[in-house]
């Protein structure tokens, strides 16, 4: 690496001591995750950084080859903790594809719900976890607090808090039960009036606007040739959003917009976040609206001896991380010959890593990996 | 484990420091990179210790049974007070875990933490079998198999 | 400006590419690895510049490793699957970093997994695993339920614990 253009890296050419690593791992306070940098650094400012990663390396694609294709939606869920029905969705879709069928309406509308309801989980947890990072903790509590009660819904649906496994190839598992289209309207309710407090502790708070401004600049054309995808392109500039441009599940009877800002820096990271909370809110509401009557799910015969034919597609789904993609590829048998998963973190954490922590404090660190919604499951798979 | 099962109205809370803690609570899954930084973790602590240990993957490797990079049974490599099954275990159920760990404490009964200084050759020898391999444990060696040689030595 | 696929499709027979139409947009391609970095090119400028990932596919009956590139374009929809077959003994494909500078991380992905050589990428160390001396775990010879049975002492469906 070229030396960093400020007087310290004098000191350093001459005494060889000056410089220290320090291992920001799984083992500090301000790293949220399983994940760790070894960090070159002099005083408080970093030089160098060598990513730490595979603390949570289970081996799912291995994993995946060796159950059949309706059990491997136990395993799907896990790879990303915040947000795991992307990853149903997005597994379900690649087998419908190859199969050729469709889902029925009332399933599309199901899926796109509950999809949508996880982002808001995550949307939670990421705003309650760039207010911890900087020592604000306050809104975090609030935050889970409130999240716990979209969890209550999903536990009341699908029978689990957190990894549902609620889609299948060919639909969802079950209709929804009676009076809670009305405990969901009452939830959307309650959020909307809380965005006000968000908004006071959050996001017009100076010392967030001091801290993030200028913070982690990605330009529209860099974060396009590098692979950011999500909100964190939309707040560089480019209107991109694969509900719009690759719709899946209900997304193409649905009016998404797609807001963009300028800016790239961590303050408007931040305040998209916000921004897309309320869209999303919006978007579950529009759906109750026009959700149609039938069935649930196709009938497909057992499952458990369910053969996909020979064939091979790639499907993608917004998180709200950015675009998780599944590469399903199939042998005509009874389980898959091969998936690749494609994580949304992982252009961010690691090569981003080497270009914006040079030159950053330490204490800028854990601010910048919320701002980026890293998330050390999905790099380590 | 915060605003709605407050755990420290029971006076838990979390540290910063291994150095300053009691219990140590590993929360599903260890893959080995993580296990070398437990078995720092636990022997930074001072003693009297207590591992409280979640989810059934510390207990028979739950549903990553098969992964080459999980393990199977966590007491083999630190002892074990308390196991929670469950995958994840609910609120109620580490809430439930955390007053009988206080009332074993109290009792006497959990003294888990002396087995690791009378047993160290066994955890220490379990350590080194799983972290520090030398030998490949299927018998095939990399160089060999990409010059499309496959020797199965198989013992 | 958008072209639609059947008229990518049509650029690329006439340049003599092998082309599969899968679904409504998406579309696979098979290449050659000496042409490899110039038909990547040649995509990126007709607009095809986001590389989603690179990831491997082991035929161990035909004797070869399959390496995909995923490639989508923002400005026509379609995603492209650009496919390069290597010999399984000796898998060596040339590096694409200076293209996309993210696939550094994605090389290192899978020549810690599959054991195949990037050429032109310095840095091929493990980026997952610690200390790991068998056969790269996903080639379809690896079993890795007897390695766990061996080192973890697994037990088929839980035991008895």
């Amino acid at each position: 690496m070229d030396a960093p253009s400020y007087t310290l890296s004098k000191i350093a050419e001459k005494d060889n001591l000056a410089v220290y690593d320090l291992f920001f791992g799984p083992n500090h306070p301000g790293m949220h995750g399983n994940f760790g940098y070894v960090l070159e650094m002099i005083g408080t400012e970093i030089v160098k950084v060598r990513p730490n990663a595979g603390h949570l390396h289970r081996g799912f694609e291995k994993l995946m080859e060796q159950k059949l294709w309706v059990q491997n939606i136990a395993l799907v869920p896990r790879i990303c903790v915040v947000d795991p029905d992307p990853n149903e969705v997005a597994y379900c879709t690649a087998i419908e594809k190859i199969m050729g069928v469709e889902i029925p309406d009332r399933a599309k509308f199901i899926r796109t719900i509950t999809l949508e309801m996880s982002r808001l989980t995550s949307f939670l947890m990421g705003m309650g976890a760039l207010g911890a990072a900087l020592g604000l903790y306050t809104p975090m509590y609030i935050m889970m607090a409130d999240r716990d009660l979209v969890l209550d819904l999903f536990e009341w649906l699908t029978g689990a808090r957190i990894y549902h496994i609620f889609n299948i190839p060919g639909g969802v598992r079950n209709d929804l039960p009676d009076g809670w289209v009305e405990r969901l309207n009452e939830v959307l309710d309650h959020l909307e009036r809380r965005l006000i407090e968000y908004d006071k502790l959050v996001f017009e708070n100076p010392i967030i606007h001091k801290r993030l401004k200028g913070l982690g600049y990605i330009s529209k054309d860099e974060a396009i040739k590098t692979g950011i995808t999500g909100p964190n392109l939309r707040a560089s500039g480019a209107a991109y959003d694969v509900r719009v441009d690759d719709p899946y599940a209900a997304y193409p009877y649905l009016d998404v917009k797609v807001i963009t800002q300028e800016g790239g820096d961590a303050l408007t990271r931040a305040v998209q976040v916000r921004l897309e909370f309320e869209e999303t809110i919006k978007l579950i509401r529009q759906a109750l609206k026009q959700m149609p009557e039938g069935d649930v799910r196709l009938n497909l015969g057992n499952l458990s001896m369910l053969k996909v034919p020979k064939g091979e597609a790639y499907a993608k789904v917004e998180s709200s991380k950015g675009e998780f993609g599944y590469y399903v590829v199939s042998d005509g048998g009874l389980k898959p010959y091969r998936v690749g998963v494609r994580g949304p973190s992982l252009p961010a954490g690691l090569l981003y890593a080497q270009k914006h922590l040079p030159k950053m404090k330490i204490d800028d660190v854990a601010a910048w990996m919320a701002s980026l919604a890293i998330c050390p499951p999905d790099i380590d798979k | 484990m915060t605003s709605r099962w407050d755990v420290e109205r029971f006076g838990i809370g979390p540290m910063a420091t291994p150095r300053q803690a009691d219990v140590l609570l590993v929360t599903g899954y260890v893959s080995l990179k993580t296990l070398k930084r437990i078995i720092r973790t636990y022997e930074q602590m001072p003693e009297p210790k207590w591992v409280l240990a979640f989810g059934s993957c510390t207990v028979n490797g739950g549903i990553y049974w098969d992964s080459y990079n999980t393990i199977t049974n966590l007491a083999e490599y630190i002892p074990v007070d308390i196991t929670v099954s469950g995958c994840m275990p609910r609120p109620e159920a580490v809430m439930d875990a955390l007053q009988t760990l206080m009332k074993m404490i109290q009792s006497g009964e959990a003294g888990a933490y002396k087995k690791y200084k009378e047993n160290y050759e066994y955890y220490k020898a379990n350590q080194d079998r799983v972290l520090k391999k030398t030998v490949p444990i299927l018998g095939q060696t990399p160089k060999n198999d990409l010059e499309g040689k496959n020797e199965d030595a198989k013992e | 400006m958008k072209m639609q696929k059947s008229d990518i499709i049509n650029i690329l027979v006439d340049r003599g590419y092998s082309v599969f139409d899968l679904y409504h947009n998406q579309i696979a391609l098979a290449v050659k690895k000496e042409n490899l970095l110039n038909d990547l090119i040649f995509l990126r400028s007709i607009g095809f510049e986001h590389l989603s990932f690179i990831t491997a596919v082991d035929f161990i009956d035909e004797g070869e490793f399959e390496v995909v590139y995923h490639i989508w374009s923002y400005t026509h929809k379609i995603h492209i699957l650009v496919k390069v077959r290597v010999d399984r003994n000796n898998p060596v494909v040339p590096t694409v970093i200076d293209l996309w500078e993210q696939s550094q991380f994605y090389e290192q992905e899978v020549h810690e997994f599959f054991g195949i050589k990037f050429e032109g990428n310095n840095d091929l160390s493990p980026l997952f695993l610690e200390n790991w001396v068998d056969i790269p775990p996903l080639r379809k010879d690896f079993d890795t339920r007897e390695f766990s049975i061996r080192l973890y002492d697994a037990e088929v469906d839980g035991g008895d614990r």
